[in-house]
């Protein structure tokens, strides 16, 4: 069984098919990547793995458990979570707290014993702030835990989106365009960051443009065009796959 | 120095002398008064700030928590003789639910859309409050309320002058004000400003945004029914004017003037509202001309409030430092 099976997923937005009955399966700790022109349907693809849009039809199983249809708050607490193309955060706080945002769904304390701040909700505290300092220094972001969030460079304000993704613990993470608008320098930090992430037993899903990224570190790629699957391999087979290039460079 | 006042147990046993000292120094009762309804005002703002400040709703239904916590208070002690807690806490709970129901149906839309919703239930409260003449007494109003009886079994007490009042509200106050900084500091209340600072990303970690800005609309409405509670018993007289968008509006000046999405905020904005007014007296006439100035410049000058308008002093006089000795 697969970790996460997409079986036969069409979208349809009024009457044009954003995706196009594409099946794909992801194997557990996997850097599985979607690659495809614009408008070829992959942040589509995403929105519905992670709840954001309800498919027309077909299915997303991840785990064993049927997952279409559930909404975003209810897949993360299931251990898909995902971080965003545009760059997503939580601007207006400190970098730790944005972090310690991402916990919501590991922390327990009940509504009552905030009210009394048993020693139960500070331990938990405590153990939180703990893990989210560890996630930053994970991520590269060590010593920038009390800067104001939105005041971070852009390359960092991409880790840190994708330290507020990883402080939720998840089992599959989803990467949406992570390199979008960074440097070759900043690329590379992003994409050792990805391998790192890998190393703790968490698969990747990624949708990126960056070919060297994509074919730097993907295990398997999964190509669409127009909605529709044309390719699906390893790295080395992608590139050389005539339909591909006749998609990314246009026909004779 | 702000952090040096802010973590010492001195600056909170100082604060303590000056709020129990303060009655015996106010020479008229009318002062006396205004610090009571400063109170009041400090309850209710700090309860809109947890929807407004913390989780970005601009809910402007928070005077009918206001009117809805007072009628049903009196009501409770007027018919039921209910002493004043159990009343208090009865009209908190009436608004918690009333929150719930508003709230549930309000959240369903999403910005200009949930501000009109929210002005509607209010009217729709005042409407009802003015016309259900059997229970609320209509535009007459209801007068001849209790003053607060704390029943303690043993012990029955009853507050009837302004100095008790007063203590009264400054205990309730610093309750309530504990109480928020203890849900604000918490796992809550950073689902609140995940909501306000980014409601999709706030989903994508897992956070259920509808019943968590449900929840700070219920505490909104659990704080406004307090206020309301203590306001019918110490003025002892209710009318629909309760649930008037007036009290509305100064709220919001008070939580903008102040600062939103701070502890202190509300406090201070509360203060700073209800006694400009008083010290422009000597101004006469130009009165309110030129409290509306002084709020538009406040406005112009600390878009953000006085409370984080101070937080940048420090850093404002280590850029001026700068700024000199590269001259």
């Amino acid at each position: 069984m697969a970790f996460l099976e997409v079986i036969n997923l069409t979208v349809n937005f009024g009457g044009l098919k954003a995706v196009n009955n594409v099946s794909f399966e992801v194997n557990e700790n996997e850097i599985f990547s979607i690659i495809g022109p614009n408008g070829a349907g992959k942040t589509t693809t995403f929105n519905v793995i992670t709840g954001f849009i309800k498919p027309s039809d077909g299915r997303v199983v991840f785990k064993g458990e049927d997952i279409s249809g559930l909404r975003p708050h209810e897949i993360a607490a299931k251990g898909g979570v995902r971080s965003f193309q545009k760059t997503s955060i939580f601007p207006n706080v400190s970098v730790l707290e944005a972090v310690m945002m991402g916990r919501h769904c590991q922390t327990k304390s009940s509504f009552l014993s905030i009210l009394l701040s048993t020693s139960f909700v500070r331990r938990e505290e405590d153990v939180t702030r703990a893990k989210c300092l560890k996630i930053l220094d994970f991520i590269g972001l060590a010593g920038r835990e009390n800067d104001l969030a939105r005041n971070l460079p852009y390359g960092e304000l991409r880790l840190l989106g994708v330290a507020i993704a990883l402080a939720a613990d998840p089992k599959l993470i989803m990467l949406d365009e992570p390199a979008a608008g960074l440097n070759f320098e900043e690329t590379r930090r992003a994409m050792d960051v990805i391998k790192k992430i890998r190393k703790q037993g968490i698969t990747i899903l990624l949708v990126e443009h960056d070919m060297n990224l994509v074919m730097g570190i993907s295990d398997r790629i999964l190509v669409l065009n127009y909605g529709e699957k044309i390719a699906e391999g390893p790295p080395q087979k992608i590139q050389q796959d005539p339909e591909v290039i006749r998609a990314y460079l246009g026909t004779e | 120095m702000l952090a040096f006042w802010k973590d010492n147990k001195f600056s909170y046993a100082l604060l303590g002398v000056v709020l129990l000292a303060l009655p015996f120094f106010l020479k008229s009762g009318y002062l006396i008064h205004i610090v009571i309804t400063t109170g009041v005002f400090v309850i209710l703002v700090s309860g809109l700030d947890v929807m407004l400040g913390y989780t970005g709703y601009l809910s402007l239904a928070q005077q009918t928590f206001l009117g809805l916590g007072g009628y049903t208070s009196a009501l409770l002690a007027m018919r039921l003789h209910l002493s004043f807690i159990p009343s208090l806490l009865a009209a908190g709970l009436m608004c918690g639910i009333a929150g719930f129901l508003v709230g549930a149906v309000c959240l369903r839309f999403r910005s200009h859309f949930f501000i009109l919703v929210s002005i509607s239930f209010a009217m729709i409260a005042e409407i009802v409050c003015i016309n259900l003449v059997s229970v609320t007494n209509g535009p007459m109003g209801i007068t001849g309320i209790p003053r607060p009886v704390i029943n303690l079994g043993f012990v029955k007490y009853t507050l009837t002058s302004h100095t008790q009042c007063y203590f009264l509200i400054v205990v309730l106050a610093i309750v309530m004000v504990f109480l928020k900084q203890r849900i604000i500091n918490s796992r809550i209340g950073r689902a609140f400003k995940a909501i306000r600072e980014n409601e999709e990303l706030a989903k994508s970690v897992g956070v259920n945004t509808f019943a968590f800005s449900l929840l700070a609309f219920v505490l909104s409405g659990i704080y406004g029914g307090f206020a309301g509670a203590f306001y019918a018993h110490y003025v002892n007289y209710l009318s629909p004017e309760m649930f008037g968008f007036g009290y509305m509006l100064t709220m919001l000046v008070m939580l903008s003037i102040g600062g939103k999405g701070t502890l202190a905020g509300p406090i201070l904005g509360a203060i700073v509202v209800s006694f400009l007014p008083e010290y422009l007296r000597v101004v006469k006439i130009y009165r309110m001309p030129i409290f509306g100035i002084v709020l538009l410049l406040m406005t112009i000058y600390m878009p953000e409030g006085i409370i984080r308008s101070i937080r940048l002093i420090p850093s404002g006089v280590r850029g001026l430092r700068v700024w000199r000795s590269s001259k």
